[in-house]
């Protein structure tokens, strides 16, 4: 509706925009025709409302005459005058409003009414004002900064600038007469002000705002000090600087880097030792290098270059070489003709190869590849570079071979590569960085040994010839430096045939003359040792190992078998289960695996000499011992009810034991070669006889027994017994007597059945909870609902220590058996006939469930008949209206039915 | 005298109204194009003489327009672009792209009108 009517509107606004002076008559007759009728449309504030939206839609996007037309036309049409009625409004959202559309429509008339909020105590009509009053008049920001009492916030202060800034004709008030202002807001705006507009008359005044209080406004008053060069508030500095602010004092003093002069440079020399504040010490260095270039030299991290010495060998190339390129640059004739023969062997192809591969960061140590780095500081340099590498290379290469300890080590070669002055290497080399040295050196010396083909052959047949004067044992650190997870099948098949050179020979050769030694415990013995260690997870510090060989050579140092090893032992029975019945099963058939025993095996198996006895026939002995151990680890009941046997070599029974086809499916059938990860855990390991019968026979009543024992009492009793008598397995005679222990049935024995078999109470539970009124209202209960199984429980109350509760069960227990022998007498005339007949009924009942009847069990003297309970008429009688049906009920019914009278009861 | 036929791409009706006001009273006969569509529709079955385009509109943008008209209709139509986000980035793309003038918003339709004369003088 609204946008509709835009539309019909927005052409008649368009018309009275651009009508122009020199219309024709025509237009001028459509012009007043047209203001008659939006006469009489504004006489309606819809349109009225229209009107005005569409004035300030257009306000935003058109500029130059048709906007001051469209300004001039919003008051012709009078639509200003909503506007000064939203001011009257109690709502700040309108008043708001009202001043903002006279403010962006230009009513300068509304100036008088809209300065009257600039100090509302409501910040958004206040703010609003505030924008009005500085855009409608030039004025405007004068009388704000006159009148206003409020804050000035920082956005505020922002948008007050760009109204101002953007004013047509606008020329700035001095904003220094506002620097009095008892609104430090104002103060510390028309600093801003002054700064912007650059108005450098109020040093006076910016020099004692220097003192303020206030931080904004000394900070800001500091700037203007230094924008517009105030050099006589640089005393007054001065005095501020020691109580001010981190970023006060850093302010002053970048103030005097500006303003400040010579004599100022004591007063910033003191700061430096005076003040604590790193940021502002360090302000102060640079202003005195700001005032003063260069006279603070850097003086943090910058090293000692006194004890600095170039050693001889690299004077002595770098002249040379200066010499060279003296001559060359004498004769202007190539190089070639002026350097040493063997300089002049090596292309430069070759020199680039060897300068790539010096700074190679895998053979290199980060230090020298630092060095290096600072040694090609010119392009001539690279040629000195490529010779000091080499002629080292070939001079000192070999020295730390034939260096035995670490603190032998020549480190003079450190500073050989430094020829700038900065780098100065650790005096203090720790064993660590040796032994990577070391290794460094090494490669570089194989890549020399490597360039067998390089024309300085002299050299190098004096290094390879090094190597045999060398003993084995003067190689004992080789091994050392390998990294700990190498891969021992590696270093075993390093031998001669390797394509390693001369270095990967004499590890061989080392390696052999190492590991052989067992009684000497070599330190690679050691090392693997720990490997396996670690790799070994289980705490015994024995290790559960079958076969004597593997054990002597694994060097573990246990020498006997205990129960605890066996236990941590895993067994693999797959070769039984491939075995036919009736086999008689050897030792050797038997895989008695320990996961760690297996991946030990694996790792020193690689390691044994071919002499081990790991490879030979265990002996009858050995075989004997070991067959009595994995017997005993079978049938561990017997060894613990002989209580005999030792875990060590005692007089063990021979495994010839048989097995049935099938018995041993309850076995785990592990696949084969499976080996699983953890070791099997049986603390009281036992392999049950073989269970022969029907399985589901077997199931059901492991079903049954299960269930019995989640929701059985002291009622199933019977059924155990029944079930115990007719069960031939002793774990489910284990089960039954446990269950019975359980239930209170004291197990097999008949002579406690009767005692178990004590009429249970429901009361009784309900009674432990129980007030003493409950008790009461509860007892009442007993009479009516009760059975002989209350009596035992009223008996025991009669020993009550509440005598109004043993008064009470005295009567309940009277009442109860006046009625239970009431009922006895109504139930006697069942006739012979029928007993028979429910006890056959029960007998059939019991064999369609396969359960023996219960011989001597009372809970099945029926106390009730099977007959359908028939009223006068012949009617079948809902059975729970007779006492004596609740008799038939489940116990969890009977206890519903007895809260349900309960809560009758109790409810009246 | 034939009136020149400009297109006016703008989505904002009463600054569209207001254009084609102003424009019409100087002369011109306006077609309007509210989204770039639109437009492309327009342009496919007529060519105008001048067109004044605003950069955000629905569907395609005065700078797609402006490389549809150069690049694909292969048109030397002059095109003066009105757009209210006048930075640097959108008057050098436009021009990059083909157009021949850029005029930010607030608009001056007096403005605009001079601007328009001028291209046309120059075909």
């Amino acid at each position: 509706m609204e946008k509709e009517r835009k539309r019909e509107l927005s052409p008649m606004i368009s018309q009275f925009l651009f009508l122009e002076e020199d219309a024709t008559n025509e237009e001028k007759a459509n012009y007043l025709s047209l203001k008659i009728e939006i006469r009489q449309l504004l006489k309606d504030d819809f349109n009225r409302k229209v009107l005005s939206e569409i004035l300030l839609d257009l306000r935003k996007d058109i500029s130059g005459e048709a906007q001051a037309s469209l300004f001039k036309l919003y008051q012709d049409l009078g639509l200003h005058k909503d506007a000064f009625a939203k001011l009257k409004s109690r709502r700040w959202q309108v008043v708001s409003k009202g001043i903002l559309d006279l403010t962006q429509m230009r009513v300068e008339e509304s100036y008088g009414f809209i300065t009257r909020f600039i100090n509302d105590r409501r910040s958004t009509i206040r703010k609003q004002a505030e924008m009005a009053t500085v855009t409608l008049k030039h004025e405007g920001i004068n009388y704000f900064l006159d009148t206003t009492k409020y804050k000035i916030s920082e956005w505020q202060q922002l948008k007050l600038l760009d109204v101002i800034r953007n004013k047509k004709d606008f020329q700035p008030p001095l904003f220094k007469a506002w620097l009095t202002s008892n609104n430090k807001h104002v103060v510390l705006f028309s600093l801003r002000l002054i700064k912007y507009y650059r108005q450098n008359d109020a040093k006076a005044s910016l020099t004692e705002l220097a003192k303020h209080k206030n931080n904004q406004i000394k900070e800001e008053a500091i700037a203007c000090i230094k924008e517009f060069h105030v050099t006589e508030a640089l005393d007054t500095l001065k005095t501020i600087f020691w109580k001010c602010k981190v970023d006060v004092k850093i302010a002053i003093l970048d103030a005097i880097a500006t303003l400040g002069t010579e004599t100022d440079i004591e007063f910033l020399k003191l700061i430096d030792k005076k003040e604590a504040n790193f940021s502002v010490k360090s302000k102060a260095l640079s202003s005195i290098n700001a005032i003063s270039p260069e006279s603070i030299m850097p003086s943090r991290g910058i090293l000692d270059t006194s004890n600095y010495k170039i050693p001889e060998d690299i004077t002595e190339a770098v002249a040379k070489v200066h010499a060279a390129e003296h001559l060359k640059l004498a004769a202007d004739d190539p190089e070639e003709e002026h350097l040493e023969p063997e300089e002049m062997l090596r292309s430069q192809e070759e020199l680039q190869n060897e300068f790539d591969e010096a700074l190679d960061p895998e053979l290199v140590e980060l230090k020298e590849i630092q060095v290096q780095a600072e040694v090609v500081p010119t392009k001539k340099g690279w040629e000195h570079f490529y010779d000091l590498e080499v002629a080292y290379d070939i001079e000192t290469g070999l020295e730390p071979m034939e260096e035995k300890t670490e603190e032998e080590i020549n480190l003079d070669f450190l500073p050989l590569v430094v020829t700038s002055e900065t780098e100065i290497l650790p005096k203090s080399v720790n064993d660590a960085e040796v032994m990577e040295i070391k290794v460094v050196y090494e490669e570089v010396s194989a890549e020399a040994v490597d360039v067998v083909e390089h024309p300085i052959e002299s050299d190098e047949q004096e290094s390879s010839n090094m190597y045999p004067e060398f003993a084995a044992e003067e190689l004992y650190f080789l091994p050392i430096v390998v990294e700990n997870d190498v891969d021992l099948e590696e270093n075993r098949n390093i031998g001669p045939v390797s394509k390693e050179g001369l270095h990967v020979s004499q590890l061989e050769v080392v390696f052999e003359a190492l590991v052989p030694d067992e009684q000497a415990h070599t330190e690679q013995e050691k090392l693997l040792e720990f490997e396996m260690n670690a790799v070994e997870p289980m705490e015994g510090d024995d290790h559960p190992l079958v076969e004597g060989e593997k054990r002597k050579t694994n060097a573990f140092g246990f020498d006997r078998y205990n129960t605890s090893d066996i236990l941590n032992s895993r067994v693999t029975f797959e070769e039984i289960l491939g075995r036919p019945a009736l086999v008689e099963v050897s030792i050797r058939d038997i895989e008695v695996n320990e996961p760690q025993v297996v991946k030990e095996d694996d790792i020193v198996s690689d390691e044994l000499p071919s002499n081990s006895k790991i490879t030979e026939e265990m002996t009858e002995q050995e075989e004997k011992q070991l067959l009595d151990i994995v017997n005993n680890l079978i049938d561990f009941d017997d060894r613990e009810q002989g209580n005999q046997m030792p875990p060590e070599f005692q007089e063990w029974p021979s495994l010839d034991f048989e097995i049935a086809e099938g018995a041993l499916e309850f076995l785990p059938v592990v696949a084969e070669n499976e080996c699983e990860e953890e070791p099997i855990n049986i603390p009281r390991a036992s392999i049950p006889k073989a269970i022969f019968g029907d399985i589901e026979f077997e199931a059901s009543t492991r079903q049954l027994l299960n269930d019995l024992e989640e929701m059985g009492d002291q009622r199933e009793i019977p059924l155990l017994r029944e079930l115990l008598e007719h069960s031939k397995y002793e774990p489910f005679q284990n089960r039954i007597n446990e269950l019975m222990e359980t239930f209170g049935g004291g197990g097999s024995k008949a002579e406690t059945s009767k005692e178990a078999l004590k009429p249970f109470s429901v009361f009784q539970d309900l009674f432990r909870t129980c007030d003493t009124d409950a008790k009461l209202i509860l007892l009442d209960e007993v009479v009516e609902v009760g059975d002989e199984k209350e009596l035992g429980f009223l008996n025991d109350l009669l020993t009550d220590d509440e005598p109004r509760i043993k008064r009470k069960a005295h009567k309940v227990l009277e009442a109860l058996k006046e009625r239970l022998g009431k009922e006895c007498s109504e139930t006697e005339p069942e006739s012979a006939e029928e007993i028979e007949g429910s006890q056959a009924e029960f007998s059939n009942l019991l064999e369609e469930l396969e359960i023996g009847a219960s011989k001597a069990s009372d809970i099945f003297d029926l106390n009730f008949e099977f007959t359908v309970n028939e009223d006068e008429n012949g009617l079948e009688v809902n059975p729970i209206e007779r006492n004596d049906t609740i008799k038939n009920e489940t116990f969890f019914s009977q206890i519903c039915s007895f809260s349900n009278k309960i809560f009758e009861k109790l409810n009246g | 005298m034939e009136r020149r036929r400009l297109l006016l791409a703008e989505d904002d009706e009463l600054l569209a109204s207001l254009l084609i006001f102003r424009l019409e009273k100087g002369g011109y006969r306006v077609d309007l194009c509210q989204d770039g569509k639109e437009m492309k529709e327009y342009l496919a079955k007529s060519t105008p003489d001048i067109i004044v385009s605003d950069i955000m509109m629905p569907y395609f943008s005065g700078m797609e327009l402006i490389d549809y008209v150069r690049n694909e209709l292969d048109l030397s139509t002059p095109i003066i672009m009105i757009s209210s986000a006048g930075n640097e980035e959108n008057v050098l793309s436009a021009f990059e792209l083909g157009a021949n003038d850029f005029i930010s918003k607030p608009v001056s339709p007096s403005e605009l009108m001079v601007r328009v004369e001028r291209e046309l003088r120059k075909t």
